[in-house]
């Protein structure tokens, strides 16, 4: 049911080969590279999970929040919490979710009847409020210093089976396999009839209305999946690095989700997933250099963004489509980069695109 | 013939303006109806409170024994009111198919749906298949709307509104921007609808020939106000009509 099958199943045959290829590095990596490495990459998949999160809000319903690290930090501090008191991994990182998506329905209800810029200050003045909290409750929080000493306790599926998960290693494929999880989940999502909903909303909040959607409930539902993905790769940042502080839910970290998003593209879905890989990778080489590692980070996003808009993910897209796709041996001129083709672009379309009748 | 809907005294106000004053009037079941009126006659206004638009400052508005006049569009799309616009609201980023996917969703209650993919829907893709051959675009399925042509645009926004499959739908100056041809298109379209007797439309326009030509009866507004509801043949004997309005065009 394809107008242009052939550029569009090479597309899907590349994009899964690329994938597979990912996994397989991703399985294999932790034989053959140091514990730091590792450790590393975890963060790139607690990353990508924030950031792919984030982007169902910003990319696929249209709402830029800046709150995002609000619920991080509450995911890491219940699953803290948690572990302090009952060394369970499961019940900590459920905790940590459930807390974050509860929190997310209070603060969504408040936020989502805004859209725009309005919406983006909500978030960021709750981001703020959340991070006021953590910062002031230090019976609770522990204040300024955190909470300390988290055990990575066992992964314990309720007595029939108990995983000790101590190592990094051990941790890596234990995040390894949440991140599959979320990624599979969210990838359902968008492509489900509520996710088509959420990118009508995008399009045209009115005429979504005027279609029997309900804005305000879809919208809604998509703040607390964002903010259940948040408070998810919080739950994981508490026994990885046995510590939390009230900086993880400072409001420069909910620029982060953002950042990353439009480092590796908007509108591709594992376009936060690459963003997530370059931002580590950029932080790392860069604070070898300098410590103002977050100037050059900024550049290359203003780069990737004035240049192609959909970013790193659109330019690899492009880059397919002007040399494998079209070939040179066609002779045509290439898909200008301003259009943003969600999807690869087909030979009527292609067409339409240069202005030409069909 | 069956009254479906029901406007009584309408009012709107904009600050100490009514755009809107007092309009009462009823839609019959099946009876192609038009709204004209010169421009600034709150014709517009009156669509954007008949579809939920905008809530009015007073009066009732009965949908098929329902009052509606509190409910928000979505809800009135699911009674089966729906409308579609005179400025471009597509989706301009999703595919054509996509577009009438949507609202098909949406109406079968599917839209709640966030694990299985839509691609797999079958029947509604049949469906959203069907509107689109109808509306001529199913070679285009695969195209982003903001890349169709302005006159492929339009007959998309119909689409859209027809794949809600309403019971009544208001079509605000389907025909704006369009050259004969593609305006042919459309009218023949809306006729063709109509004729199919499942829904009901109201069409508001400008061009005086598309209204004579297409309704089977004619409200006129003026200043807000509804100055006369008759037949064409009526209409187009009325002197009040021709004193605000029609002048030298109805007679000439």
């Amino acid at each position: 049911m394809k107008a242009g099958p052939a550029p569009q199943a090479a597309a899907t045959g590349a994009a899964r080969i690329v994938y597979g290829l990912a996994l397989v590095i991703l399985l294999v990596l932790p034989f053959v590279s140091s514990t730091y490495t590792q450790y590393l990459v975890i963060h790139m998949m607690m990353l990508a999970i924030y950031a792919l999160g984030f982007n169902l809000l910003f990319g696929y319903t249209g709402l830029l929040s800046f709150g995002q690290a609000a619920f991080y930090g509450i995911g890491a501090y219940v699953c803290a919490g948690i572990l302090l008191r009952y060394p369970s991994l499961l019940a900590g990182i459920l905790g940590g979710v459930a807390a974050a998506a509860a929190v997310a329905l209070i603060i969504g209800l408040l936020s989502v009847r805004h859209t725009r810029i309005y919406f983006t200050m909500l978030t960021l003045a709750f981001g703020m409020l959340v991070y006021s909290v953590l910062w002031k409750w230090r019976a609770v929080t522990g204040g300024d210093d955190g909470l300390v000493g988290i055990p990575r306790a066992p992964l314990d599926f309720f007595g029939l089976a108990v995983i000790p998960v101590r190592t990094v290693t051990s941790f890596y494929f234990f995040v390894l396999a949440v991140t599959l999880v979320a990624l599979f989940v969210l990838h359902r999502i968008v492509h489900s009839p509520f996710g088509l909903s959420l990118q009508g909303i995008r399009d045209s909040e009115v005429r979504s209305q005027f279609v029997g959607v309900h804005v305000r409930k879809h919208r809604l539902l998509a703040f607390i999946i964002a903010g259940a993905y948040a408070g998810l790769a919080g739950a994981l940042l508490a026994p990885l690095e046995s510590a939390v502080t009230p900086v993880i839910s400072h409001w420069s970290h909910s620029g982060d989700a953002v950042l990353v998003t439009l480092l590796g593209g908007v509108r591709a879905f594992f376009g936060p997933a690459i963003g997530a890989v370059l931002f580590v990778v950029i932080r790392e080489l860069v604070v070898r250099i300098t410590e103002y590692w977050q100037l050059v980070m900024g550049i290359i996003v203003v780069v990737l963004v004035l240049g192609f808009r959909g970013g790193m993910a659109q330019a690899v897209m492009d880059g397919w489509q002007r040399w494998v796709v079209h070939g040179l041996a066609q002779r045509q001129p290439p898909v200008p980069a301003q259009v943003q083709a969600p999807a690869p672009v087909g030979q009527a379309q292609a067409r339409v695109e240069r202005g030409e009748e069909p | 013939m069956n009254t479906i809907l029901q406007a009584e005294g309408l009012t709107k106000y904009f600050g100490r303006m009514a755009a809107v004053d007092g309009v009462t009037l009823s839609v019959r079941e099946g009876q192609l109806t038009a709204i004209i009126g010169p421009n600034g006659a709150g014709k517009t206004t009156f669509i954007n409170l008949m579809s939920g638009f905008l809530t009015p400052d007073r009066g009732r508005i009965v949908f098929r024994d329902q009052d509606v006049t509190k409910l928000p569009p979505a809800a009135r799309v699911h009674l089966g009111l729906t409308r579609s616009f005179q400025i471009m609201t597509l989706f301009p980023d999703l595919t054509a198919e996509e577009n009438v996917l949507l609202p098909i969703l949406a109406r079968r209650g599917a839209v709640g749906r966030a694990f299985t993919p839509y691609k797999a829907d079958r029947e509604a893709r049949e469906e959203a298949g069907e509107v689109l051959q109808r509306i001529g675009l199913w070679s285009y399925r695969d195209t982003p709307a903001r890349l169709l042509s302005h006159g492929d645009q339009r007959l998309l926004e119909l689409g859209i509104a027809v794949a809600t499959r309403p019971v009544l739908c208001f079509l605000d100056e389907p025909t704006s921007g369009m050259n004969p041809q593609e305006r042919r298109a459309v009218l023949d379209l809306v006729q063709e609808l109509s004729a199919s007797r499942t829904t009901t439309f109201v069409i508001v326009e400008h061009d005086m020939d598309v209204v004579f030509s297409l309704a089977d009866y004619i409200y006129v507004l003026h200043r807000g106000q509804l100055l006369a509801g008759d037949t064409p043949e009526a209409i187009r004997q009325n002197p009040r009509v021709r004193e605000v309005y029609l002048g030298e065009e109805v007679s000439g």
